[in-house]
């Protein structure tokens, strides 16, 4: 490339390069990234234009609609300003790349000693030893020190070189070249891969996928079978713990997997991802409850179950009826009994009991509170032990191939903030020179980063140098 | 929910009670170290926070302990009131190791204030509930508590850089406003007390990379954790992008400084709009903007 002798080339593709290549443009970007990113936090995104209407009016839409507001961060000029960012890496990386490449490969090992004096970090002294006691002395140490060295011989003279971190110079590459990688891998993901999800009921299965713009579907090339969906409860609570949904893959008509899936624990069939998001109940007239009979005599409790509207026998004689099954009990006008939601909330059933189908008497059953409500005419308590209803299950589905190449960038980009922050490039070089019969003894360090510290060791190691390099015999 | 899902007026949150209070007494402690900078003061001041801290520790223990006695068992670090505790503990703690190691402790005038303020919001801010609550199946995963943590400890470093950054600022400002006067010697004010612009430029960009790097570390393992939840690493919901504002915010800041001309003041500018960011990222967004991060 050419150059003027300022060091600027000066030509349209070097200023080009010039201008692609400069922090400031680096600076300018992150800080036009971070203002912008806020509008898309602020306005709501990708929802429908009504929404948009209402909240800023017709004209506030259309102001969003031209700017792409409304579904900003996929809008071009943010995609532009990303790629511009990445131009920006990736000349930099490639302008500076030889650079920090040398110190890797060709390291200043043998500096003159005029160049020796300039380091920051020096120090110089006298020896009454002569040469090859001095290095002696000198490697001893460094050995001591756990700095390893290499030496040379150089015309009657002595020298030594040590480095530590040399790594530190690539991690501001790896950095950068982890940023690209996220990138791309996000890139891929949005190209290739989908998001979307399905509801299955018990029982039954399905094979579209209902796209996040909730307009478009994909059929997978398999199917997805729900065998049951269950939900744990916090004791006590209507909180849910844990729902589970055991899924099979059907290829054809054949099962091939089946599989359980919890919140956080997605199944993977075919690079394409299976997440418990969501449940729901279809139906609860056709749900199932599950009660412990103890007599009031005395004895064990049984457990029995009963459909909603069904009959069950508890003894030889008596039969139980479920009348009505409440999941979310409040009381509505005229104290009329009624359920607010489809969710176990407040689970209540009324019960019917019959002896020789001779009523009786009728008893409610709270799962909540278990000790209220017992009536004197029947011989039995009841306990509510669960309920199932008939559910669906909610599943996100995704496929991403560019996941992978996301995480990777992810690793880079910690192992090179660690290599960039918290590794520093240490470099050591010790000159010793016949000085009549004895020898002079100059060293100097370098450091790039985290100097104080640098400082302090050295100090400590020139110490340690000319204690031994003094001392002794002449 | 029903009423036996949560435990009222634990060990926990009365020692927290008490630690308000002893981090108040620190913060009056460090302030007054300012004009009159005796060792026993000093002495006192540390003392204090140190106290306080360990406190503050056990109370976290305390109510991981608890959490676990009612067979929840999960870390304390699920709600609003917990990152809290822990953000003002991670303060505590950054601050505790800042002063040993630079022995300087005017610093915890501009620093201490935070971790008392994070603490005492917990108290005082609305809506905050205190009580331990069982976890809904989303939170359960040990990638939100990898998450958690390295975000507030990066949020803390950043807390200290934003003190260094307002004593660099001061400093700076009555510096030049010395030289104006020319030779007329002014009466010392604290601010002769302050490290040296170069000290606090250095602790600037320390806490600024410890608190870029964990901050690194906690928006990827909250991707992480998004993707086993949802099947999607990104999804630019608000708190999210306002995560990676606040990283773009950073990153610039640690790019300035190779650049002449912006280092000194200007970087001190963009780390201080750097925490203003954090902290509209952290609260901002669950109080003004809502998205899936409603629980803390
Ligand atoms: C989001 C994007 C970027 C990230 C995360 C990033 C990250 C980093 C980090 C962590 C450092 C080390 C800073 C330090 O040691 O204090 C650094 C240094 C640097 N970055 Fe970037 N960077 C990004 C974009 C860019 C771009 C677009 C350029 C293009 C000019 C660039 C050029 C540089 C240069 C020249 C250095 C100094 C390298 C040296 O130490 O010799 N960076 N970057």
């Amino acid at each position: 490339m050419k150059r003027t002798n300022n060091g600027k080339d000066r030509s349209f593709v070097g200023r080009l390069v010039g201008f692609f290549s400069s922090l400031k443009l680096t600076i300018f970007l992150l800080i036009l990234l971070a203002v912008t990113s806020i509008a898309g936090t602020v306005i709501q995104q990708q929802a429908p234009p009504q929404d948009y209407i209402k909240e800023y009016g017709e004209s506030g839409y259309r102001i969003i609609k031209a700017l792409m507001l409304n579904d900003m961060y996929h809008s071009w000029w943010f995609l532009a300003l990303l790629g511009l960012l990445i131009i920006n890496i990736v000349v930099c990386s490639l302008d500076k790349l030889p650079r920090s490449w040398r110190f890797l490969t060709h390291p200043d090992k043998w500096p003159d000693k005029s160049r020796l004096n300039q380091y920051a970090q020096k120090a110089k002294w006298k020896s009454p030893l002569g040469v090859s006691a001095a290095s002696t002395a000198v490697k001893e140490v460094f050995r001591e020190h756990g700095i390893s060295y290499e030496e040379k011989e150089d015309g009657g003279s002595f020298r030594l070189f040590a480095q530590k971190g040399q790594i530190n110079r690539i991690g501001v590459t790896v950095t950068h070249l982890s940023v690209i990688t996220i990138v791309l891998g996000g890139i891929i993901g949005g190209i290739w891969g989908f998001q979307g999800n399905m509801t299955i009921i018990e029982g039954h299965s399905s094979s579209n996928v209902i796209l996040r713009d909730m307009q478009h579907r994909v059929v997978l090339p398999f199917s997805v079978r729900c065998d049951s969906f269950e939900v744990n409860y916090y004791p006590g609570t209507g909180m849910p713990k844990e729902y589970k949904s055991v899924l099979s893959i059907v290829e054809g008509n054949r099962t091939v997997l089946t599989r359980a899936i919890r919140v956080n624990h997605p199944l993977i069939y075919k690079g394409i991802r299976f997440y418990q998001a969501s449940y729901g109940t279809i139906s609860n007239e056709r749900g199932v409850l599950t009660l412990a009979v103890t007599p009031k005599a005395g004895g064990e409790p049984k457990e029995v179950s009963v459909p909603v509207g069904g009959e069950v026998k508890i003894d030889n004689n008596t039969t139980l009826k479920l009348v009505g099954f409440y999941p979310d009990l409040v009381l509505g006008e005229n104290n009329q009994p009624m359920s607010r939601s489809d969710e176990l909330r407040n689970p209540a059933a009324l019960l019917e009991i019959r002896r020789n189908g001779e009523f009786l008497g009728r008893s409610w059953v709270f799962a909540f509170h278990p000790n209220i409500h017992s009536n004197p005419d029947i011989p039995y308590s009841f306990r509510y032990v669960r309920f199932k209803g008939l559910q669906y299950t909610g599943l996100q589905i995704s496929r991403d191939p560019g996941v992978g190449i996301v995480w990777t960038g992810c690793i880079l980009m910690i192992l090179g903030l660690i290599i960039t922050f918290f590794i520093s490039h240490r470099r050591w070089w010790v000159l010793v020179e016949p000085l009549k019969e004895r020898s002079e003894i100059i060293v100097a360090g370098s450091t790039n980063r985290n100097r104080a510290a640098f400082e302090s060791s050295f100090d400590e190691l020139v110490t340690a140098l000319k204690e031994r390099t003094t001392k002794g015999e002449r | 929910m029903g009423e036996a899902a949560v435990v009222h007026a634990t060990l926990d949150t009365k020692l927290v009670s008490y630690v308000i209070f002893v981090y108040l007494a620190a913060v009056v402690f460090y302030i007054s170290y300012l004009p009159y900078r005796t060792k026993t003061l000093g002495r006192i001041a540390t003392g204090t926070l140190l106290l306080g801290f360990v406190v503050h520790t056990a109370a976290i223990i305390a109510r991981a302990v608890i959490s676990y006695k009612l067979g929840w068992g999960h870390a304390p670090f699920t709600n609003l009131y917990e990152s809290m505790v822990f953000f003002s503990w991670s303060i505590a703690l950054l601050y505790l190791i800042l002063e040993w190691k630079y022995k300087n402790k005017v610093i915890g005038a501009f620093v201490v204030p935070w971790a008392f303020l994070a603490l005492a919001y917990t108290s005082i801010g609305p809506g905050i509930r205190t009580e331990v609550e069982p976890l809904i199946p989303a939170l359960q995963s040990n990638w939100l508590i990898a998450h958690v943590i390295t975000c507030f400890l990066g949020y803390a470093a950043f807390a200290i850089s934003f003190g260094a950054s307002v004593m660099y600022l001061i400093k700076a400002r009555k510096g030049e406003k010395k030289t104006e006067k020319g030779k007329k010697r002014e009466k010392e004010g604290f601010v002769d007390y302050l490290p040296d612009l170069k000290v606090l430029d250095e602790i600037n960009y320390k806490s600024v990379i410890i608190g870029f790097a964990l901050l690194t570390l906690g928006i990827i393992t909250g991707s992480a954790w998004a993707n086993y939840a949802w099947g999607s690493y990104w999804s630019w919901d608000p708190k999210e992008t306002w995560s990676l504002i606040t990283w773009f915010i950073y990153a610039a800041f640690l790019h300035a400084r190779y650049t002449r001309g912006w280092q000194g003041k200007r970087t001190a500018y963009i780390s201080i709009v750097g925490f203003a960011a954090v902290i509209f990222t952290y609260l901002g967004v669950n109080l003004i903007i809502s998205g899936l991060h409603s629980y803390a």
